[in-house]
């Protein structure tokens, strides 16, 4: 819970900083380059997913999963209004709940390389569909009392995005002659993970002689619509 | 105008769109917690952990290599009772159902059996209209009767002389289970005995006996499913001019001569009386509507009985009572009501038959006296030799604990029995066919599990980690490592062949360790957690 909390405090700021420029936007649009000028960007955002797996359920409340995400990417090619690039994208998360009283935690880290399609709608702001094929890496935990030690299972399965957003320019400027353009980004599409088994077996050392067994809680598909907003800078 | 407007929509509807879509909250399952304390019923090859928050039993099936297959199976809402049939093969689970009903989906409430005889497990549902929270089981399968019994009532009005049969032997249906509100002259149903098949005047008949706090009713199992019913027959305890109210503590049944069709007896011993009350089952008069009737005989044996039993003497069949405040025994003659008293060198409030085992002399039997008192003990009592000699009749053991159970072991070690003593640091191993107890020291608080092949005997300390296998050939204990608290261990057969020793941690969600019961040892047992958050 505390996961989310935090997540949703960057989320709030990533808001914020988007109002308190957006008049300084105006100001300074006239100044916005275009991608071949500044064809790397970095990001922060805040990403809400909603997972209709129910091997999610003893891990959450309800089906939401929001998460932070970082990411670069350069542009590799400018036609006209189009321009493509490519990058990589970092989104982590983590929830935690009870399951019939005992706590739970889940965290995934989400590592995709975004191939990102950009039309440019008008110089400030523009449109971009993205597929992110990628892989996660997703730990599950219960601490189950009648258990020797924690339960978990943790493992790598692929995963991906399809995404279609907007990107909105509402600060320019330069350092040192190099150009900086500041972006809001919103976007919106479909997040995939193949399916994670939820046997979860005991956390004990490898050199435990202990014979266990696992706890089978079903399997866990991380799948589903998702949003993410955030800040972007473009040098 | 344009781009506030964009910047408005981003900054207001992303965010409220997210918050909508994300209102989807998870199923109540998981809010729901764990059994407040673990029930669990040890069956012939599953073990069934009740689940009675999700309305559900786990069976705990052992397979090859310790391992367990855990199938959940339905029961109904609201559990009242779980009873195992004397077997092994099923399990009974009485349900209160949803009160009030508001709706079609509510329960009524019912009986759920698990028939647990074979790999699988199979879940049959009967249904009845009151909540009734105690359970009788026939021990030869035929039946199963529901009461209230000594239950705090659930419903604003409850009948607590009402009576639900079940026929096992055929499916739930209009006419199963049969309702019987027994005549009452105040009293309400607190135990309920199926005897054996009895000899009577009108044929083999089987027999309910049910217990009241005030007398003894005979309900005929044959006919109680004619319609109109045969009434039942209530023999009254309490005498009209006696303020007293007596209220049976326990009865014994004896067919007689299998031979004849009007010697079947049953006695009944009170809690508060010296008298024992023999009702003999003979002929009924014309026009009965049952074709046999008790005919009451009391005979006073001094002071209160603790414990009675038919048994079989030189001089022929005798209800033998145990009488604890004057240290003797009585013999009551059945037909004459004589009585013989035996000094017994203690006050042995107990006594079970063990004949076949001690290999008694042909037609008498002998039995084992024991007390859970001060005093404690063991004896033998051979009651071939009562006739004229009744001090030669006892034979003490050397065993000074107080016994509280007497733990009777299956073939081919049926000739033991497994003493639980009183005092927190030993039991004993009683070789009837010798007559020697073997004593075995603990070092705390032991509880004991026979296993059901009558090979060994299981000792664990409740809620420690205390866990030792004995061999009953050898008597020879070996350790088990167990890491964690253990509440109760099961002995069944495992799949395949084999059996498995399931010991069950009641924390959490419940955990088990499996061990190879033929071949116990820590290096091979499997630690099995959370096996309530399993199947949701």
């Amino acid at each position: 819970m505390m996961g989310t909390r935090r997540l949703s405090a960057l989320g709030v700021l990533a808001l914020a900083s988007l109002v308190a420029g957006e008049a300084r936007a105006q100001e300074d649009g006239a100044r916005a380059s275009g991608p071949e000028d500044a064809p790397w960007e970095a990001r922060l955002a805040y990403r809400g997913a909603f997972v209709e797996s129910s091997g999610y359920a003893p891990f959450s409340t309800n089906d939401y999963f929001a998460q932070v995400s970082l990411g670069a990417s350069r542009v590799l090619f400018v036609r006209g209004r189009f321009a493509f690039a490519v990058g990589a994208m970092w989104d982590y998360g983590s929830t935690g709940a009870t399951a019939r009283g005992v706590d739970t935690h889940l965290e995934m880290h989400r590592l995709t390389a975004p191939l990102s399609m950009r039309y440019t709608i008008v110089r400030w702001l523009d449109a971009t569909a993205t597929i992110a094929p990628g892989a996660a890496y997703q730990s599950a935990s219960v601490d189950e009392a009648s258990a020797p030690a924690s339960l978990v299972a943790s493992t790598w399965v692929p995963a991906g995005d399809a995404s279609l957003g907007v990107a909105w320019c509402f600060w320019s400027t330069s350092l040192g002659g190099v150009p900086l353009l500041f972006r809001a980004t919103a976007e919106g599409g479909y997040a995939w993970a193949a399916r994670m088994s939820l046997s979860l077996s005991p956390d004990l050392p490898a050199s435990d002689p202990r014979l266990t067994a696992p706890t089978n809680l079903g399997e866990l598909a991380m799948n589903g619509g998702f949003g993410r907003v955030g800040v972007a800078v473009a040098f | 105008m344009r781009r506030v407007s964009l910047v408005t929509a981003l900054r207001t509807g992303l965010p409220a769109l997210l918050a909508l879509a994300a209102c989807h909250s998870r199923s109540d399952v998981w809010d729901t917690g764990a059994p407040s304390s673990l029930v669990a019923v040890g069956l012939s090859s599953a073990v069934v952990v009740l689940d009675d928050p999700m309305h559900r039993a786990m069976a705990l099936l052992p397979q090859p290599d310790q391992r367990l297959d855990v199938t959940p199976l339905p029961i109904g809402h609201q559990m009242l009772a779980a009873t195992a049939s004397p077997d092994g093969a099923r399990l009974f689970v009485l349900s209160a159902g949803d009160a009030p009903r508001r709706s079609a989906q509510d329960e009524y409430p019912s009986m759920t059996v698990l028939d647990g005889a074979t790999a699988t497990v199979r879940a049959t549902r009967y249904e009845m209209a009151e909540p009734l929270g105690s359970l009788a089981i026939d021990p030869q399968g035929h039946w199963a009767a529901a009461f209230a019994g000594a239950q705090a009532t659930t419903d604003f009005v409850q009948n607590p002389n009402e009576i639900v049969l079940f026929d096992l032997t055929r499916e739930p249906g209009p006419s199963n289970p049969i309702s019987r509100t027994i005549r009452s002259f105040g009293g309400t149903p607190q135990r309920l005995t199926f005897t054996p098949t009895l000899h009577l005047p009108g044929g083999p008949r089987r027999l309910l006996v049910i217990e009241s706090d005030r007398d003894v009713t005979l309900l005929d199992l044959d006919h109680a499913e004619d319609v109109p019913p045969r009434p039942e027959i209530t023999v009254r305890l309490t005498n009209g001019s006696d303020t007293r109210t007596l209220a049976p503590a326990g009865v014994v049944v004896d067919d007689g001569d299998p031979t004849r069709t009007d010697d079947a007896r049953v006695a009944v011993r009170t809690s508060s009386d010296s008298n024992v009350i023999t009702l003999q089952l003979g002929p009924s008069a014309s026009g009965s509507p049952n074709d046999f009737q008790p005919v009451v005989n009391l005979t006073d044996v001094g002071a209160i009985p603790s414990d009675i039993a038919f048994v079989r003497t030189d001089g022929g069949l005798r209800v033998a009572a145990l009488v604890p405040s004057t240290s003797s025994a009585v013999l009551v003659d059945p037909d004459t009501s004589i009585t013989e008293v035996v000094d017994l060198p203690a006050p042995y409030a107990s006594l079970s038959l063990v004949t076949g085992a001690t290999g008694g002399t042909s037609g008498t039997d002998v039995a084992l006296l024991w007390s859970g008192g001060p005093a404690g003990g063991v004896a033998f009592w051979t009651l071939g030799v009562t006739a004229g000699q009744p001090y030669r009749s006892v034979e003490v053991l050397g065993i000074t604990d107080s016994i509280e159970r007497v733990i009777a072991v299956p073939a081919p070690n049926e000739q033991l029995r497994v003493l639980e003593s009183g005092s927190s640091s030993a039991f004993y191993v009683l070789d009837l066919g010798t007559r020697t107890a073997a004593p075995l020291e603990t070092t705390g608080g032991a509880s004991l599990a026979v296993s059901p092949d009558g090979q060994r005997v299981w000792v664990f300390g409740p809620h420690t980690s205390d866990l030792a296998a004995m061999s009953l050939a050898t008597l020879h204990p070996v350790p088990l490592y167990v890491d964690r608290p253990v509440d109760a261990v099961f002995d069944v057969a495992a799949a395949g062949g084999g059996r498995a020793l399931v010991a069950l941690h009641g924390s959490g969600n419940v955990g088990a360790t499996v061990f190879d019961a033929l071949a116990p040892d820590t290096a091979t047992a499997r630690c099995y957690s959370g096996l309530l958050l399993e199947g949701l």
